[in-house]
């Protein structure tokens, strides 16, 4: 089962039970309808804070390698002239 | 060393993902249970707003996304069109 079967059943199942709950199936305290219709909307929204957090932690801490760069501009170079020495369109 | 603008650019990323998070999770999870005359409800726009801001940005983003392949699909149909054409002359 790929990871992708795998992402989308358990999104069913939790959206089953959210629906589930909405629409009165399951008995809550009368206080958590305030809050449960928004559940996968703050999911999605906590998921966009968490991917953007991430992207800033790795900025504040990546430490970039000077001699590699020059190293990978080099062999990008290369393989550009490769390449077109194939036949194919680079850029 | 990532350059102090990457780190400053990161810092800007964090502290904005982090004031997000917070004052969404106040607003769906926390308001529900502060009485109606607490001076904290005066911090939050109504609560609709905490459903209308998030899916109007969400509708806004997917059809950024789609408009930007189908463009990128349209140019590389045009080159590939452009290509095939050339060769027939």
């Amino acid at each position: 089962m790929s990871k992708l079967t795998r992402f989308l059943a358990t999104a069913f199942v939790f959206l089953a039970a959210w629906l589930a709950t909405l629409l009165g199936y399951v008995p809550v305290p009368e206080i958590a309808m305030e809050f449960v219709p928004a559940l996968p909307l703050w999911i999605i929204v906590s998921f966009g804070a968490y991917s953007l957090a991430s992207i800033g932690w790795s900025l504040v801490t990546f430490g970039d390698c000077p001699e590699a760069h020059q190293e990978l501009l080099q062999e990008i170079q290369q393989a550009k002239a490769d390449l077109r020495r194939l036949k194919v369109t680079v850029d | 060393m990532a350059t102090a603008q990457d780190k400053a650019v990161g810092g800007l990323f964090l502290f904005i993902a982090a004031a997000v998070w917070l004052y969404y999770t106040a607003w769906v999870f926390l308001l529900p249970f502060v009485d109606a005359d607490h001076f904290l409800h005066a911090l939050f726009l109504p609560r609709e707003y905490a459903i209308l801001i998030p899916t109007a940005l969400l509708v806004v983003g997917v059809s950024g996304i789609a408009g930007f392949i189908a463009l990128s699909v349209a140019k590389s149909n045009a080159k590939k069109k452009a290509k095939t054409q050339k060769k027939a002359n």
